[in-house]
């Protein structure tokens, strides 16, 4: 189900927040939980209700593996069940994820012909083994609490962050679970909720589906893009993947407010950043602290010597860049972002400083060409649209044909405009019950509607992820 | 303001707005969808496919009694000019036999036609599937608030005011469906009928497998629903065609085998009519229809009617 259809907006959310609510009013704490956890999985299971076993198998997994490891006190036994809970989760992602992959390579490498499996990626896969391997970790220091299977289920099955993150922890979701305060409906959060929802949906369906209109226009056929085309093609892209992404997740944020639920921000302003690191703290947040706590930092971080923090970082972006999807090109993004980092540290520690500006536009075009890996899908794509925008394309002139509808141009633009505005986080922040705030939420449940009823409406990027 | 304040204001104010603009483009019913348009005279103002798909609903088959579907060599004939029956052009620029289908269906399903025209052109099956979203049964409901909406009215209003008329003409389209793209576009048939002979680059005459599939289920439906089809090859410059005849010849067989001899099937590519095919005026580039060559083919069709059809002058009652 996605968060901009009708059946969403209309029938699920209403129905499931009237159902939770309910029965916590009546006292019934448990099965509003229970209820919250069942809508959760109807959600889950709206695209293909074959996936459901997959996701209720492994929550069950690791709920048991992560209650061993709370009420084993033995340090060599709590490492062989982390060991195996760790790579069974790992397991079930390669599996489903990454065979057909090896099995290219393989063909590649040895010049079999082994055949391709065509196994279909589980929706959210990726994002709900992350946060369980975190919870494993966590369990495995003693971190985490006793919980009830409910409580855990909810935890990884909470609809608004279940398909594309954030990826939370379990330390800021399950007190809120338990929380009595939760409980009660609070109009507060409500209003708050259908504020940043709407600015959500606004970004997806108003401003990132219009990029995309230019950006898929490009990819489509990327050898005959001239000079101009490039630039738009890729600069589509990037706005596209921004608005659309950072879009569902304001979308799932304020889907979770309404529960009373404060789910963390994903996105802060990351056009906006200043260097590749500042780049990784604005953008998918949520990814990057994972990638720092569970990866960069057991790897040993920057404890042992330069060399080693060096490629502790390419070993992380890399991981990072093939967490995205089973694919070189992918392989290639991380790696570029990883590099790019190594050569940031190496700068700051040459202490050479230049103006703002110039880092936001030297951060930006580095982004956005390392975006091309991401979006392409052959290399040869890859190649062609660096190629065109560095004029050594086909057609190397400046005639734009990708903008095929001049009437979203004003959209497109409006949104680089939005880049360099505040960002959703800061205008929830100061979000209150006023008249401007009637205003603008108004202005923004028409729009959203309006648009939702046009036929633009495109699935969110990260489903594939 | 209280929270709870804000929430009622929201949920009083957005309902309204929501039930307001419902009621207003429910009443202005641009597309002819939500009540009879039998006085009403409906044009395409901008976005063809969609319009005439929405048109399909409701307007053509209460209004007319047989149609001409087909790509763009086809969509500047005006049906107008055909007195004895209505007739409206259903063609849409650029489109395949998978998008007219859309519109075939809808109009076949929603009323009561007697005949349907089909052009053909190796255009109209070098390839299947929709080509854009926006033949989509979803803007149906787009018809009471939607971004093409707006883009409509827009356009509407540009026109009816000849504000960029050199972009917008506001005669373009007719409540016949004709699409009079003549005005918007070069008219040098000779130097580019002469080109493509020169480069020997006639258009290609490639079937698609499941475009000729769709097009013989089309015409299977039309006779199910006792249907008179009658289909035409639509003229191609005889300079173009003449290195390209073997091709045509087989294109046009195959073709030919998709109809049956209750069908009626015109060549205007036949030797006789080769005072016109062979004239450039008849065209405005390689292929597209001038005047002259859009008056040859409708009085064509014309007689081909009368000779299968009876007239009703317009009473579409008894159908």
């Amino acid at each position: 189900m996605l968060f901009n259809s009708p059946v969403f907006l209309f029938c699920f959310l209403p129905v499931t927040l009237m159902g939770y609510f309910i029965l916590n009013h009546r006292n019934h704490p448990d099965m509003a939980k229970g209820w919250l956890f069942i809508a959760s999985l109807f959600f889950y299971s709206w695209w293909n209700p074959a996936y459901l076993p997959i996701i209720l198998g492994s929550m069950t997994f690791n709920y048991f593996v992560g209650r061993q490891l709370n009420t084993t006190n033995k340090k060599t036994g709590k490492k062989t069940i982390l060991t195996i809970g760790v790579m069974a989760n790992l397991g079930l992602l390669i599996f489903f994820k990454y065979t057909d992959f090896l099995i290219e390579n393989v063909n590649g490498l040895f010049a079999s012909e082994l055949s391709l499996l065509y196994i279909t990626l589980p929706l959210a896969i990726s994002f709900f083994t992350f946060q369980q391997i975190a919870y494993l970790v966590d369990s495995y220091k003693g971190l985490t609490g006793e919980y009830s299977f409910f409580n855990y289920g909810l935890f990884v099955s909470f609809f608004p962050q279940l398909i594309a993150g954030p990826i939370v922890h379990h330390s800021e979701m399950m007190p809120q679970f338990y929380s009595k305060e939760n409980k009660l409906f609070s109009y507060e959060n409500f209003i708050r909720g259908i504020f940043m929802f709407f600015m959500g949906l606004g970004k997806k369906v108003i401003i990132a589906d219009t990029f995309a209109i230019f950006a898929n226009y490009g990819y489509s056929d990327t050898a005959g893009l001239t000079l101009s085309d490039g630039w738009v093609t890729s600069l589509a892209y990037a706005g596209q993947l921004y608005f659309d992404f950072s879009g569902y997740t304001d979308m799932a944020i304020g889907a979770a407010l309404m529960f009373n639920i404060k789910i963390p921000i994903n996105f802060n302003s990351p056009y906006k950043a200043q260097s590749i690191q500042d780049f990784w703290r604005r953008w998918h947040i949520t990814l990057s602290r994972f990638l720092r706590d569970y990866i960069y930092i057991p790897l040993g971080g920057n404890r042992n010597g330069e060399y080693k923090t060096l490629s502790n970082l390419m070993i992380t972006f890399i991981i990072g860049g093939i967490w995205h999807g089973a694919g070189w090109t992918f392989v290639f993004w991380g790696f570029l972002h990883g590099a790019a980092l190594i050569v940031h540290r190496v700068w700051q520690r040459a202490n050479i400083r230049l103006p703002k500006i110039i880092c936001i536009i030297l951060t930006f075009n580095f982004v956005n060409i390392a975006w091309i890996f991401f979006r392409a899908e052959k290399w040869s794509d890859a190649i062609n649209v660096l190629s065109a925008m560095f004029g050594f394309g086909t057609a190397s002139n400046f005639t734009i044909n990708v903008i095929t509808d001049i009437y979203s141009l004003p959209i497109a633009l409006f949104g680089i405009i939005l880049l360099f505005h505040k960002n959703t986080n800061e205008l929830l922040s100061e979000f209150k019950p006023s008249k401007k705030y009637l205003a603008q939420t108004v202005g923004l449940v028409m729009m959203g509607l309006l648009f939702l009823n046009s036929i633009t409406a495109n699935d969110f990027l990260y489903f594939d992820f | 303001m209280e929270a709870k304040s804000f929430l009622f204001k929201l949920a009083t104010i957005c309902t309204s707005l929501a039930a307001m603009i419902v009621v207003i483009n429910y009443s202005i019913d641009i597309y002819g969808l939500f009540g009879s348009t039998s006085e009403r005279q409906l044009r395409v103002h901008v976005n063809e496919r969609t319009s005439k798909y929405l048109l399909s609903y409701n307007y053509i088959p209460e209004n007319f009694e047989g149609i001409i579907v087909g790509p763009s060599l086809s969509a500047n004939l005006n049906t107008k000019f055909i007195e004895d029956y209505k007739i409206y052009n259903a063609s849409i620029m650029g489109a395949n036999i998978s998008e007219l289908r859309f519109l075939i269906n809808n109009i076949v399903e929603n009323g009561n036609i007697r005949f349907v025209i089909v052009c053909l052109d190796p255009y109209l099956t070098k390839d299947h599937g929709k080509k854009s979203a926006r033949i989509d049964p979803r803007e149906y409901y787009g018809a009471l608030g939607s971004t093409n909406l707006l883009k409509t009215y827009l356009i509407r209003f540009v026109r009816e005011n000849k504000l960029f008329s050199s972009k917008f003409p506001n005669d373009i389209h007719n409540d016949y469906g004709f699409n009079n793209f003549n005005l918007t576009m070069p008219n040098d048939p000779k130097t580019m009928i002469l080109q493509k002979v020169r480069e020997r680059s006639p258009e290609s005459t490639y079937i698609d497998p499941v475009a000729e599939k769709e097009l013989d289920e089309t015409l299977q439906y039309l006779r199910k629903k006792g249907i008179k089809i009658f289909a035409y090859f639509s003229p191609i410059p005889y300079q173009i065609l003449q290195i390209n005849r073997d091709n045509y010849a087989q294109y046009q067989t195959r073709m030919e085998n998709l109809f049956e001899e209750r069908d009626i099937l015109l060549d205007l590519n036949d030797e006789k009519y080769q005072a016109y095919t062979a004239d450039f005026n008849t065209y405005i580039d390689h292929g597209h229809l001038s005047e002259q060559g859009q008056t040859f083919v409708l009085e064509e069709l014309k007689n081909a009617l009368l000779k299968y059809v009876t007239p009703q002058n317009g009473d579409l009652s008894g159908r």
